[in-house]
């Protein structure tokens, strides 16, 4: 089946009832999260993974892709509104966004960005849809020592996102080492269980993600203050002018964004600095920007679009997350039993097809939603966090409680929940411990099945080609910030 | 300096966990044919945790010293310790009790609102996750 017959098979699917409800309020839902301080999209999925327990996983998928997506619309509210960044790849969205709102011009320069958010957004999909089916092709010949240099691959490029990678490696190690309590899947053993029964189980992806993101954020964000004054917006129809100024940065943010997307150690943040400091770099009058302009607008938001759509190709393709968001929704899809990289797409075909296809029509959605109630969306901004973060700690214990109706999964919880607070107050990256304790099993199982082809030879990871490739790409992950200064580049 | 001792102390907890697996793994079997056994890994993973966090730790008293710290750390920690209580409380008083005073304390005594709407306010929430869990998911709640 070509691509384009597969496409209308997920838009069949994308468009019944069921499915289309779940776009919509995951795109809805990622707007508020995006809008609404202490609470981002990677909370929000962890959030919602007890409730989607044991459902469709194509509905859960849809609905987790759109929240985000959904997110880098809304966190554009809060950099334009009251330059505070909803996301980190909306912060150079801040510099000129909230210029403008301070020239009375907060509603164009909302328009413009859920504009080139659209445009981005459907072109990335576009990219997403060609390119990762054909990677998926090209990896299918993957056998054990692929699948272990893949997630070597993963750990290190998803440590190298953030801010340190000595930190990334820290908690992925430490990920994987949770991973290791249990059974051990070859034989049977009980590890690391402490002579507790309720450890034989190990620790659930579910307990682990809700405690990090969920408690670990609301304990750091309980301590925001007041909110802060929120500019008024008019209207969101850009001029003739501005769209005839920001045409091109769109065109290019799109494709800048989607290539760094693509990427496993680079994301939205990334794509979002090169967009703007290229804009500047062409602009005729440079000196415009970080006074207001208009470009500076609109190319950091089509950039982060088209990166979060770029991140879904190794997401899917490779089973490789570009981001501590798609991180979490691999470990979502392992949840329900599928197993994420190059089958996905000769196994999965309708979830994978259908969630593709969801993506078209949830831009469609934060376009229209975002052009007229762009205003209504500012109001979430006046909401006290002090009103929301308890309702979300009673959310976390009902939802790992539910998992295996256990208290002393809520006292990991608890004390998961310590840790991610920690962690956030220091900036230590969580997704990578998320991600080595999903794949832990995989790398374990990979590293041995490889050694007892080869007889014990380590040398098969580096003879097989693509194995070595995947490695050698891995140690670029982590030498890259080394050779390029990339905290310098973040700073 | 508080930061500065928070993130060492926080590179330790890691390091601790390293130490704790490195020495139940090494009273694991290790090899078996031509693969690694049970113990081979989280080996590896200990070994592999000390030596990162420890070199965390010394990169972070090689880089400038923090700020003296004036965070507020009090709050993070009560609210902390009310849901351990909550969580301390669910075999005893049930969850809608302990989810509800939870609410309540974090509401009223925390955030220092209005009891009405702090009343109000848990106990709506406190429904809606009963009926959410219990009726719609058919989660046995205690």
């Amino acid at each position: 089946m070509n691509p384009l017959n597969e496409l209308l098979m997920g838009f069949a699917a994308a468009l019944t009832f069921k499915h289309l409800a779940m776009c919509f309020l995951g795109v809805l839902m990622g707007q508020m999260v995006g809008v609404l301080p202490g609470l981002g999209p990677s909370a929000a999925i962890a959030l919602l993974l007890p409730l989607t327990f044991g459902a469709d996983p194509t509905s859960a998928i849809i609905l987790f892709a759109g929240i985000y997506y959904g997110s880098q619309y809304g966190g554009t509210l809060t950099s334009v509104l009251v330059s505070v960044p909803g996301e980190s790849s909306t912060v150079m969205t801040t510099i000129d966004g909230y210029q403008l709102a301070l020239q009375g011009r907060a509603g164009p320069a909302l328009g413009i960005a859920a504009i080139g958010s659209f445009i981005a957004g459907t072109l990335g999909t576009v990219g997403l849809m060609l390119l990762a089916p054909a990677l998926a092709r090209a990896a299918l010949a993957f056998g054990p020592p692929e699948y272990f240099a893949l997630v070597v691959l993963g750990l290190t490029a998803l440590a190298a996102v953030g801010s340190s990678l000595l930190k990334g490696l820290v908690t992925g190690v430490a990920g994987l080492l949770i991973g290791t309590i249990g059974i051990d899947p070859q034989n049977g053993i009980a590890r690391f269980d402490f002579g507790q029964t309720w450890l034989l189980d190990g620790v659930e992806f579910i307990v682990l993600t809700v405690a990090l993101f969920g408690v670990g954020e609301v304990v750091a964000s309980c301590v925001l203050g007041v909110t802060r004054p929120v500019a008024d917006v008019k209207s969101a129809l850009p001029t003739r002018e501005d769209w005839r100024a920001c045409r091109m940065p769109i065109v290019r943010g799109t494709g800048i964004g989607f290539l760094i997307g693509v990427l496993p150690a680079a994301g939205a943040t990334m794509a979002s600095f090169v967009a703007y400091v290229v804009e500047k770099k062409v602009a005729k009058d440079p000196s415009r920007f970080g006074r207001g302009a208009i470009e500076g607008v609109a190319s950091p938001e089509a950039s982060n679009n088209a990166a979060a759509a770029g991140a879904m190709v190794p997401m899917l393709s490779l089973g490789v997350p570009g981001s501590g968001t798609t991180a979490i929704i691999l470990g979502a899809l392992i949840m329900f039993g599928i197993r994420p990289g190059p089958e996905l797409f000769a196994k999965n075909a309708e979830l994978v097809w259908a969630v593709i296809a969801s993506m078209y029509i949830g831009n469609v959605i934060l376009l229209v939603l975002n052009l007229p109630l762009a205003g209504l969306f500012a109001r979430l901004l006046k909401v006290p966090y002090r009103w929301l973060y308890p309702p979300i700690l009673a959310l976390c214990i009902a939802g790992v409680y539910s998992q295996a109706n256990s208290v002393e999964d809520c006292w990991l919880l608890v004390g998961f929940g310590a840790l991610g607070w920690l962690m956030k107050r220091y900036d230590w990256p969580a997704a990578p411990m998320v991600l080595g304790l999903v794949l832990g099993p995989l790398f374990e199982t990979a590293l041995r099945q490889s050694l007892t082809i080869s007889h014990g030879s380590g040398m098969i990871f580096v003879t097989r080609p693509i194995s070595s490739v995947l490695l050698a790409l891995a140690l670029l992950a982590v030498t890259s910030p080394l050779l390029f200064g990339k905290k310098n580049i973040s700073s | 300096m508080r930061l500065l001792k928070g993130e060492l102390a926080l590179a330790l907890v890691f390091v601790a966990l390293g130490g704790l697996w490195i020495a139940k793994a090494a009273r694991m079997s290790l090899w078996e044919g031509f693969a690694p056994d049970s113990g081979f890994l989280p080996l590896v993973y200990g070994v592999l945790l000390c030596a990162l966090a420890l070199l965390a730790v010394l990169g972070r008293l090689l880089t400038a010293p923090a700020a003296p710290g004036g965070e507020n750390i009090r709050k993070p920690l009560v609210v902390l310790g009310a849901l351990a209580a909550a969580v301390a409380a669910l075999p005893f008083a049930g969850f809608a009790v302990s989810v509800f005073l939870l609410l309540l304390f974090l509401y009223a005594a925390i955030e220092r609102l209005p009891w009405l709407p702090a009343t109000t306010v848990s106990a709506a929430t406190t429904a809606v996750l009963y009926l959410v869990f219990k009726t719609w998911l058919g989660v046995p709640l205690p």
